[in-house]
């Protein structure tokens, strides 16, 4: 096995439009093994935002002048709308530029395959940031599982509940950005797919993960918008089965209200708690339950004099830059990879075919 | 062209858990920091007796009378500066979130086997001193054996502090406390409302009873709260030995308030200190 030298890592960012960008400043600037070279902003008003925190880093408006100037880039996190990651992935792969995608890296599959295609023909690694991995409860709730404590598995409620992050990250409201092409939600419906459920893919794969199984039938049920401006779903509840037989109930709606801010900030919140991952995990000797983003801290002070709840720990990109770091070194794929997710993907898009169908739809042979 | 293996990683789940001083040793084996051979991390005093390179809580060198033993025992940490909930309640303060701070109140239900009621009180003084950014100037307490302590006092901008103390728990008790700032424009408190305890972030119920795990930090999964809190902090010290004149000086002056706790049990007098 050929290993890549001890040093740092050159990362770039591309587009930052992506409502993760911001958690990667901190990991980047203060983890030894990564050198953040570049960044690539998809507006001037982006690009002038980012520049206005001081970080130091090179800033372009064109991703093709940020890689021709810096040949040295090792690595590079996709940073965009949904609908551009194909393409950076290309201008990646031409480079031997190993990536790090974005939760959804297309929901197309042809497109799918055409980018495990592109990272297996360049020899690249290709991490998909699915977060919650590398998150200190979920690791707990892995280890439970795994130790037979809970008997044989026989189901999981989970929810993966957040505000919309629409406002201050435009794209997620357009759903030829979100989802790719503009699909109705079914018939009788003036919406689209590419809300809520394409912003929460953790619980899904959350659910193949703990259960070591995969989804064979499910019912998808949309509600009313939460608000009604937005052209895509808000909120939903999908339940079903599992191949080994696990029951599901799976809640990942943009339930939480929030304050309509261009800029993520204090003041966010209408309910007091912007991110909920709750599982209930239940097995024929036990049962679990667990709330991935708490206890935290809690005020009613500024800006806006509301209960609030102030996180107390956000670290899961530490964990995650660490695997992506040994994968590019070590030159394994990670764990979550395209391939592993593609089956999640599938399980997504499947959901919409149920709402379309107002249905039980199988998903075994997708 | 580099070679990619075709195996998939494993799961990632950290390491089990290890000592707290195992987990410092991988926190600087990670992050390229050296630890001096003759320094080790000790989570209570009795272990670190007999040893001049100890490093721990700085309660642990702080006797009955709350005088100060750091010079012969050890170096005293401040654990709480560590501590994620305390980092963010002293961020609501510090950003004006919470505005004008009118009472702190605190609760710490333990267990003897943990510490003595200085060392608890030693916590408690601490890491109010350190949220709210000011000393103490007065202190008036009453204490029953060595079980429970209730403290009153005051910071130098003003503010009263009301601080419950009580080691009636049975041994092997999780520490039980909760911290909350109340100030003009609302309250900041590591408490949700509506609750008595703070919560668990996971329960399992099997045939094994109730069991609950709290994990707040991936590098150090495995640790309690506390005892990541303890690491993390000794982490810090090693890395910022620049610091540890004034961290001495932080540790010396809490003894002083601890110990004129303990003077004012004695006389039944409130006691004045100057900042």
């Amino acid at each position: 096995m050929k290993t890549v030298a001890m040093k740092p890592i050159n990362v770039a960012i591309f587009s930052l439009t992506h409502g993760h960008t911001r958690k990667y400043f901190q990991t980047l600037k203060t983890n030894a093994n990564l050198n953040w070279v570049a960044v690539s902003a998809e507006t001037p008003a982006i690009k002038a935002h980012f520049e206005s925190q001081g970080f130091g880093v090179p800033c372009y408006l064109d991703q093709n002048e940020m890689l021709n100037r810096h040949p040295e880039i090792d690595a590079a996190v996709l940073a965009s709308s949904n609908d551009r990651h194909f393409e950076q992935m290309h201008l990646c792969a031409e480079r031997k530029v190993d990536i790090l995608s974005m939760k959804i890296p297309t929901f197309d599959l042809a497109e799918y395959d055409r980018m495990i295609e592109l990272v297996d023909r360049a020899g690249i690694i290709c991490q998909v940031e699915l977060e919650l991995h590398y998150n200190p409860v979920i690791h707990r709730i892995k280890q439970v599982v795994a130790s037979g404590q809970l008997g044989p598995l026989v189901s999981i409620q989970g929810t993966n509940t957040t505000l919309t992050p629409v406002w201050a990250f435009p794209w997620q409201g357009v759903p030829k950005k979100s989802y790719g092409r503009r699909r109705p939600l079914r018939k009788d419906d003036s919406r689209f797919c590419g809300g809520a459920l394409c912003d929460h893919p953790h619980i899904f794969d959350l659910a193949r993960w703990l259960t070591g199984s995969d989804f064979d039938s499910l019912f998808a049920q949309v509600g009313p918008n939460l608000r009604p401006d937005l052209i895509e779903e808000d909120m939903l509840v999908i339940n079903g089965r599992m191949k080994n037989g696990v029951s599901f109930l799976i809640d990942p709606s943009w339930s939480r209200m929030e304050e309509r801010l261009t800029i993520p900030g204090p003041g966010w919140e209408v309910f007091p708690k912007r991110m909920e991952v709750d599982l209930v995990v239940s097995g024929e000797k036990g049962c679990l339950a667990a709330d991935c983003f708490g206890p935290n801290v809690y005020h009613n002070g500024a800006p806006n004099d509301r209960y609030t709840v102030q996180y107390t720990y956000f670290d899961e990109w530490i964990g995650m830059m660490d695997e992506f770091t040994d994968c590019v070194r070590t030159r394994r794929q990670p764990a979550i990879n395209l391939r592993w997710h593609r089956r999640t993907i599938e399980v997504m898009n499947a959901c919409y075919d149920s709402i379309a169908c107002d249905n039980v739809v199988s998903v075994s042979n997708n | 062209m580099n070679t990619i293996v075709n195996a998939i990683s494993l799961p990632p789940v950290p390491p089990q858990s290890c000592s707290p001083h195992g987990h410092l040793d991988r926190l600087a084996a990670k992050y390229g920091v050296t630890l001096q051979e003759n320094l080790h991390l000790f989570e209570r005093c009795e272990e670190s007796d007999a040893i001049s390179g100890a490093i721990l809580p700085g309660w642990c060198l702080c006797d009955e009378e709350g005088r100060d033993l750091s010079g012969r025992s050890g170096i005293p940490l401040l654990p709480w500066r560590s501590e994620r909930r305390f980092i963010e309640l002293r961020n609501l303060v510090t950003t004006r979130t919470v505005e004008t701070v009118c009472l702190w109140r605190s609760r710490c239900l333990s267990s003897p086997e943990r510490w003595t009621l200085s060392q608890a009180i030693y916590r408690e003084i601490g890491l109010c001193q350190w949220v709210l950014g000011e000393p103490f100037v007065s202190v008036y307490a009453a204490t029953h054996t060595d079980i429970v302590a209730n403290i009153i006092g005051r910071l130098a901008s003003g503010i009263a502090c009301g601080i419950e103390i009580s080691l009636a728990l049975p041994a092997d008790s999780p520490l039980m406390d909760r911290h909350e700032a109340i100030s003009r424009r609302g309250v900041a408190s590591d408490q949700v409302v509506d609750s008595i305890v703070r919560p668990s972030s996971v329960y399992v119920m099997s045939e094994q009873g109730l069991q609950s795990y709290l994990d707040t930090d991936s590098e150090l999964f495995g640790l309690g709260e506390n005892q990541a809190a303890l690491v993390r902090e000794a982490f810090s010290s090693i890395r910022q030995p620049e610091n540890s004149g004034a961290d001495l000086a932080t540790h010396q002056q809490i003894c002083r308030v601890v110990a004129a706790v303990s003077r004012s049990v004695k006389s039944n007098k409130r006691i004045d200190l100057v900042p």
